[in-house]
């Protein structure tokens, strides 16, 4: 890794509690943590150790209780709802382990999603979408539902659908979770070739063989980073 | 950028979430349509009664006082032992400064024949002013004049349906019809005026009233006199001296009733307005109960669709654009049962006035009318029922954290 790389993410002693009923949880418990832009990162750890959480932080789906994140230098924390969905809108793709795909739309409609909230039009949304569903080698299901797709044809969708507003960062929740291990390593190919054209891959997960993909990566246990790794 | 997202977009997912859910998406509309049809139900009905008071007013002549024996009727074939007289009338006339004219009237129930028609027809004898008392218009011809109230003569006017029973294919001016034993020369038809004060104006028969005094034996008699009063605020004061003069022409003895049926009428027209709106109330007040019954489905759907707002909203969208889309989901939801309702109440109020037609005399007319203004009222209010009870399960929506949405199990 060169020392010229640009700083996209940066965060300071992040701190997130959940408060249900009587208990707080306490999710994330001091991360400090330094991201470029266009680096395949991959965030490790066993199963409640905060990974996801972490991830949302990133992707401002949910503001840390304490601690600064800045996102190309500025902070986010004085952003207000309707800013921080701009930002998600347009900086963030997101995958999620469950596809999460909405099972009354069809592919198109699915990957035209991002775009209705970027107020495009009907027209250049259908270009745009089709040209992400062309990517990811899946313009012959256009007009197939959810339902009539497999594990990893609903994951490729996902991932078109987080490339569709053309976002600088790809965030991907277990993205393979879910799937056989040849259509994983087909997701993971897809979000390499992601990468090599400039874009920041952040990938969650608990495999280490899925991990092997990223240039760098940590562990979480507890909420906090335990190792840091640079291959 | 723009604020909002495309309208027809959450148009879209809000068609698409109440077709996906059709049975929830009804039973939430039910109290909505019930409570538009029972709005609308209920102005029609009203409205119906209000018109059909209206133009029994306009089809009595306005201003109208009435002097009749004490027991109503006073037709010869009931017998009546204190009949008005013709002097009655003429004292009544020198007596009152308020009125623009008098007339009486003395009726029997006759048997007219032409050829082979023959009926028993309701027949008034009276004098030329009652044309102008009872507003009545010549269609053809003229009505009764002066010199045939002094010569009794034998002519007559027919109401426009008897003319037109009595002579289908012929003009009725000129010929002659026999009532009883005795022929009349046709001199006058009305146009249409329909009922009024339980007498069918279009079936009725006018002869001078001379005429038919003289055929049934009962000179001087009178068994109805109309006063018409100069305006409807005089109307009052035409009762009361009507009344005073009569009193003393019979040295204190009664037998006789005067009234004002129009200021009946009014009242009776005033109290529409009145039940129309209570009823409306209570309408309304079941529409706000129907928009509760949609608030319930929509916080529902709001709590099974966590998942799916959370998504929505990583995939960029804002608060507003989530708030637009449920409160559309409601306004969506509250105008179909707005307009189902306003189709129930349509159907409602025709059955209702189909109902109501049986126990109003033959040829009584009743219509239910849904105005215009009605429908309008009932759809707005319904929109505001989905608006107002739309906001809150729709800000539980906006305001809900995508996060914690998407971990929801
Ligand atoms: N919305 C929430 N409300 C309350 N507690 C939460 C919420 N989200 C996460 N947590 C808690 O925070 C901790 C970290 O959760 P997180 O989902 O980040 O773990 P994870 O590392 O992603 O686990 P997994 O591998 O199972 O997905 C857990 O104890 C979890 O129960
Ligand atoms: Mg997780």
């Amino acid at each position: 890794m060169s020392t010229s790389a640009t700083t996209l993410i940066r965060l300071e002693s992040i701190h997130k509690f959940f408060q249900t009923g009587l208990t707080n949880v306490h999710a994330l418990d001091g991360i400090d943590l330094t991201i470029n832009e266009n680096e395949f990162f991959a965030i490790l750890g066993p199963s409640g150790s905060g990974k996801s959480t972490l991830l949302h932080v990133i992707g401002c789906l949910t503001s840390p209780s304490k601690g600064t994140y800045l996102l190309n230098g500025s902070d986010v924390s004085g952003l207000g709802q309707w800013n921080l969905a701009q930002v998600r809108n347009h900086t963030f793709g997101f995958v999620f382990q469950s596809f999460s795909l909405l099972s009354s739309l069809n592919v198109l409609d699915n990957v035209c999603v991002p775009l209705i909230y970027g107020r495009i039009h009907r027209k250049e949304r259908h270009r745009l979408a089709r040209d992400v569903i062309g990517q990811v080698g899946l313009s012959h299901r256009e007009h197939h539902f959810p339902g009539q797709l497999s594990g990893g044809e609903q994951q490729r969708v996902a991932i078109a659908r987080a490339l569709v507003s053309n976002p600088s960062v790809i965030l991907a929740d277990e993205p393979t979770g879910n799937l056989d291990s040849a259509s994983g390593d087909e997701i993971m190919r897809i979000l390499k070739t992601l990468q090599k054209q400039g874009r920041t891959v952040i990938i969650v997960t608990h495999d280490e063989h899925i991990a092997q993909n990223a240039q760098r990566e940590i562990h979480i246990v507890d909420g906090q980073i335990s190792v840091k790794g640079q291959k | 950028m723009k604020a909002i997202m495309p309208i027809s977009y959450a148009f879209g997912v809000a068609a698409y979430m109440i077709r996906a859910n059709k049975l929830r998406s009804f039973l939430s509309i039910l109290g909505m349509v019930f409570g538009v049809a029972t709005l609308i139900t209920t102005l029609s009905i009203g409205e119906g009664t209000r018109q059909q008071i209206l133009r029994t007013i306009e089809a009595m002549g306005s201003n109208l006082v009435i002097v009749s024996p004490k027991g109503g009727g006073g037709t010869t074939s009931s017998p009546v032992f204190d009949l008005l007289s013709t002097s009655d009338s003429e004292s009544l006339k020198n007596a009152i400064t308020d009125i623009e004219s008098v007339a009486g009237i003395f009726n029997s129930a006759i048997s007219m024949t032409r050829g082979v028609t023959e009926k028993a027809v309701y027949t008034e004898g009276t004098e030329p002013s009652y044309a102008l008392v009872r507003d009545l218009v010549i269609e053809k011809g003229r009505f009764i004049t002066i010199p045939d109230v002094e010569d009794a003569s034998r002519i007559c006017i027919l109401g426009s349906k008897t003319a037109k029973e009595f002579f289908p294919n012929e003009e009725p001016i000129g010929k002659t019809v026999s009532l009883g034993e005795t022929s009349f020369m046709v001199v006058g038809i009305l146009t249409e005026k329909g009922r009024a004060l339980g007498i069918d104006f279009d079936r009725t028969v006018f002869v001078p009233i001379s005429t038919l005094q003289e055929l049934t034996n009962r000179k001087g008699q009178v068994s109805r006199i109309f006063l018409k009063a100069v305006s409807s605020e005089k109307t009052g004061n035409v009762v009361e001296a009507a009344r005073n003069i009569l009193k003393v022409l019979r040295k204190g003895r009664g037998g006789f009733d005067v009234w004002d049926q129009e200021a009946l009428l009014r009242e009776k027209n005033r109290m529409t307005l009145v039940f129309k709106a209570a009823l409306g109330s209570i309408a309304m007040i079941s529409l706000l109960i129907g928009g509760i019954g949609i608030m319930n489905v929509l916080l529902i759907s709001v709590t099974e669709r966590v998942r799916e707002i959370g998504l929505r909203k990583a995939l960029g969208a804002s608060p507003g654009d989530i708030l637009m889309q449920f409160v559309l989901e409601s306004v969506l939801l509250s105008s179909l049962g707005g307009i189902s309702g306003v189709f129930l109440g349509m159907f409602l109020g025709n059955f209702t006035a189909n109902i109501l037609i049986k126990f109003l005399p033959e040829g009584g007319q009743w219509v239910s009318i849904i105005s215009l203004n009605s429908i309008v009222v009932s759809l707005a209010f319904s929109i505001l029922v989905g608006l107002l009870f739309g906001i809150y399960p729709a800000f539980k929506a906006a305001r809900l954290d995508p996060c914690e949405a998407l971990t929801y199990q």
